[in-house]
């Protein structure tokens, strides 16, 4: 909510800096932002009662004192006879109508008024509906304002079920479904109670007999209906928050008083219907329970002073006050307290968790991850959500898009999906892994915890692997490891229907962790937690080019050094190097290195000539050691 | 030329993966905690609205548990878990006092762009015992903080509104650029959560505390784009070997 710091210092006696309020509204938990002396605050959902200048200034009255009674007409205000029935008590259970009616149109507003619009960048509408909008800004209580005349016959308030057609007094169309409450005059909707006035009924510049429509309306009543006819409402932002049930006449005579400052008024009446209990919310005064709930030692006079000036009414109990719907048990005064004191004001105490426990034992799943890590396996998450299923598949009630409709059954298709997307990004050797749970729909949801590996590609990048495709055998070998055989449940996944061009095999297990995990009981734990955390590197999106060497190296005692400097080659736009092969040529009493370097950019496709400019730095250097050469040409372009 | 021709064969280390990182932060966060005494403890994802709703104190009325916010499944008779609270819901109602659980999973919201997705990770906790108060609260905050953040991080604590705790707060950190950056909230436990896990509020209170490990392993990280932890990107797993 926008609050403009001049507006509030005019209901505070004291005139602290923005500065100063700033840092008391953080410690009361106002969180806001500030552009050009308007405060832009997100109040937390249970303080429906700080959305107003008033509010805001009631609690504010713990630092700075605030003045806030705001001028109200004071004289007895004649009844009015409406012709209005309440069908929705229990949504509305407080209700008032004011009837005034001015001589002469409103053409200028006093300074009060005009700098409500001016200050907080707002649009004029009509002098009525000016006034309404203001008073929910000063004091927190909407409320709309008809044109009197255009009302023709009883206002019935009622939950509608029927469907039908209403234009807002914005003229946006709305086509009403499913149940509302809504004020109803000859058959026709006038207003979606809580949200937005209707157009028929609205007041215009020429209105000079306005029907003021004040009430309370339950959040319930209120809540989900702005985002169900996408009309986000100043109204409709209060009521669900939850505004004082017993403000209208305070609301009501502060209107007219506006009114009054303004125009000569020719006819005043009111109605009202209560069907609120108007007995106080009281809770016992017991500072120590409050104190045992926050850890500290505040004095009684000290927390009485605390709750008086946050509007509790104090005397052998706390009374509390109708706009603090929030306040209900000894943990809320304890906030409220606390937030007086304030949150960082309050000392830590040492705690001391009596444990039961010894160092935790680690989990056979642990073991796993660790088993697949130690062999080159990542680990990933996917998303839960897929297109299609089957007849055990759980299907969402309001999926996000229709790709996202049912929970997905199975990891493995997750994990196909992500050896595609690697492919396309010139990875030649995949290992992934997953673990999650897996739902599914029988009589009712069963879960099973499940493990899912993929393979495809090279078994690895360095020599010994470079050439050994990933493959039946690998798995099978690989869990052998802990004497687990797979023979018969590794499944190679056919790609003519998978989005790719890449030919090379795909291989996939999914197991149950249930019935694997016992085979990794004697498996050693290596826990690969972080202790320094990584700093990412942004991933370029732009294509990578790669180039094989094959370094001829005569005299045997300069291979270390030839490794070395290519293990420590700082080349621009180098990504990636490694060694996938290294041979003796008997023959020739030599030894071939084969180096693969990979290049690409952050900021654009490497041109060939970028590419062949950052070789000639890594060739050079290696070239330059004694007997190393370079015969033929680059393996590959 | 030298005439030494014992080919010393380099080194074929073999390559290892690595944890997800969110994986690796969650189990570190949770193994921390388990230094200070909290046991770790697991329920489903797939939940009932008492669970995660009612027993929590959050009210039919609440935003939270609109359409738009919450995904129902089978026909809204169950709904994928907003938090991990209905965890530690299950727990209490089986175990008495005193208790201190941790729980840490996948939770899901409507949401969808750069720093929100409808699957992330939570990690909450609960400590439940006699005369257990506020400023405990905060010198148990202070201690995960400094875990995570080093013992020089600022930090501060700010009211908030959860329907499961009172008094509530959020705690913010202090980053490098200057600004206040949300880590975590907590409170003391509303005494209807322990009224609805049969606890008698009169005799013991609570500390909850609950923190998303996508924000945490971001900044850890420097990741700006919460998405990238799902791509299953291996040049991005590879760097958190």
């Amino acid at each position: 909510m926008k609050i403009a710091y001049r507006h509030l210092l005019n209901l505070l006696i004291e005139k602290p800096s923005i500065e100063d309020i700033s840092n008391k509204l953080f410690q009361l938990g106002h969180e806001h932002e500030i552009d050009n002396y308007i405060f832009d605050i997100e109040f937390t959902p249970n303080r429906g009662d700080c959305l107003s200048l008033l509010g805001l200034a009631r609690d504010l009255n713990v630092f700075y004192a605030a003045d806030i009674n705001l001028p109200i007409y004071k004289k007895i205000i004649p009844q009015l006879d409406l012709k209005f029935k309440n069908h929705a008590p229990l949504s509305c259970p407080e209700i008032s109508f004011l009837n005034i009616e001015i001589k002469d149109q409103v053409t200028e507003y006093n300074d009060y008024l005009e700098n409500y619009f001016t200050d907080l960048k707002l649009n004029k509408n009509n002098f009525f509906t000016d006034v309404s909008n203001y008073i929910a800004y000063e004091m927190g209580q909407p409320t709309h304002s008809y044109d009197f005349n255009s009302i023709k016959g009883e206002i019935i308030l009622k939950d509608n079920s029927d469907n039908g057609f209403f234009k807002t007094l914005l003229g946006k169309n709305i086509e009403l479904k499913g149940s509302d409450l809504v004020f109803v005059s000859q058959d026709s909707v006038i207003n979606l109670a809580g949200i937005v006035g209707g157009i028929d009924t609205a007041c215009s510049v020429n209105t000079r007999n306005a029907l003021i429509e004040c009430a309370f309306f339950n959040p319930e009543s209120i809540i989900g209906k702005s985002i169900k006819y996408d009309i986000h409402s100043d109204a409709s932002h209060k009521f669900e928050r939850g505004v004082d049930p017993k403000c209208h006449d305070k609301v009501l005579r502060r209107f007219i008083q506006i009114v009054e400052d303004h125009a000569e008024i020719t006819k005043l009446e009111v109605y009202k219907e209560s069907n609120l209990s108007s007995k106080e919310v009281q809770l016992n005064l017991d500072v120590d329970r409050v104190n045992n709930i926050l850890g500290l030692d505040v004095k009684y006079e000290d927390y009485i002073k605390s709750l008086t000036s946050l509007g509790f009414k104090i005397d052998k109990s706390i009374r509390v006050p109708s706009y603090r719907s929030d306040i209900n048990n000894q943990n809320d005064l304890a906030e409220e307290l606390a937030r007086v004191i304030g949150y960082d004001n309050i000392p830590p105490r040492a705690i001391k968790i009596p444990s039961e426990l010894t160092t935790p034992s680690t989990s056979n799943e642990e073991k796993i991850k660790s088993f697949l890590i130690n062999h080159g396996f990542s680990e990933v998450i996917n998303s839960p959500f897929c297109s299609s299923g089957n007849s055990t598949s759980i299907q969402v009630d309001n999926p996000l898009d229709s790709n996202r409709k049912y929970l997905r059954n199975n990891i493995i298709d997750s994990l196909i999906e992500n050896v595609i997307y690697n492919e396309k990004r010139q990875k030649d050797s995949i290992k992934l892994f997953e673990i999650s749970d897996i739902y599914s729909l029988d009589s009712s949801i069963k879960v099973d915890r499940r493990l899912s590996v993929v393979i495809s590609g090279r078994q690895g990048h360095n020599f010994k692997d470079f050439n050994l495709p990933l493959n039946e055998k690998y798995l099978l070998e690989l869990f052998k490891k802990i004497n687990l055989n797979l023979n018969g449940e590794i499944k190679n996944i056919l790609r003519d229907k998978l989005n790719s061009k890449i030919k090379t095999p795909i291989f996939v297990i999914d197991k149950s962790l249930t019935n694997i995990s016992n085979y990794f009981d004697d498996y050693e734990f290596t826990s690969k937690l972080p202790n320094n955390f990584v700093q990412y590197v942004p991933i370029s999106e732009f294509p990578s080019s790669l180039r094989d060497f094959s370094f001829s190296v005569e005299d045997y005692s300069k291979i270390e050094e030839v490794l070395k400097k290519l293990k420590t080659l700082a080349v621009k736009n180098l990504k990636h190097s490694f060694m996938f092969d290294f041979y003796e040529n008997k023959k020739t009493n030599t030894i071939k290195i084969g180096y693969r370097f990979i290049f690409q950019s952050h900021k654009k496709t490497l041109t060939e000539e970028e590419i062949n400019k950052s070789i000639d730095n890594i060739l050079k250097p290696i070239l330059s050691i004694d007997s190393v050469s370079l015969p033929g040409k680059y393996l590959n372009k | 030329m030298s005439d030494n021709k014992d080919i010393i064969l380099p080194d074929a280390l073999p390559e290892t993966g690595t944890n997800h990182p969110i994986n690796a932060m969650k189990d570190s966060i949770m193994s921390q905690l388990t230094t200070f005494g909290f046991k770790i403890i697991q329920g489903p994802e797939i939940e009932t609205e008492e669970y995660n709703f009612d027993m929590l104190n959050i009210k039919e009325s609440h935003p939270a548990r609109q359409m738009h916010d919450t995904f129902y499944v089978n026909n809204k008779q169950h709904l994928l878990r907003t938090h991990t609270s209905p965890v530690q819901i299950r727990a209490m109602l089986h175990n008495k006092p005193p208790l201190a659980f941790i729980s840490g999973g996948k939770v899901y919201r409507k949401d969808d762009d750069s720093t929100h997705l409808p699957m992330f990770h939570q990690i909450e906790g609960i400590y439940v015992d006699e005369a257990v108060t506020f400023s405990q609260l905060k010198d148990l905050i202070y201690k995960i903080i400094y875990s995570l953040f080093g013992q020089d991080i600022e930090l501060r604590f700010r009211p908030s509104y959860f329907p499961f705790t009172e008094p509530s707060a959020e705690v913010d950190i202090l980053s490098n650029d200057g600004n206040w950056l949300e880590i975590l909230g907590c409170g003391i436990v509303n005494p209807k959560v322990l009224e609805n896990c049969n606890i008698d509020s009169n005799n013991f209170s609570g500390l909850a505390f609950g923190l998303g490990v996508e924000r945490i392993a971001m900044l850890k990280h420097g990741v700006t784009d919460i998405r990238e932890f799902y791509k299953s990107n291996l040049d991005f797993l590879d760097q958190f070997k």
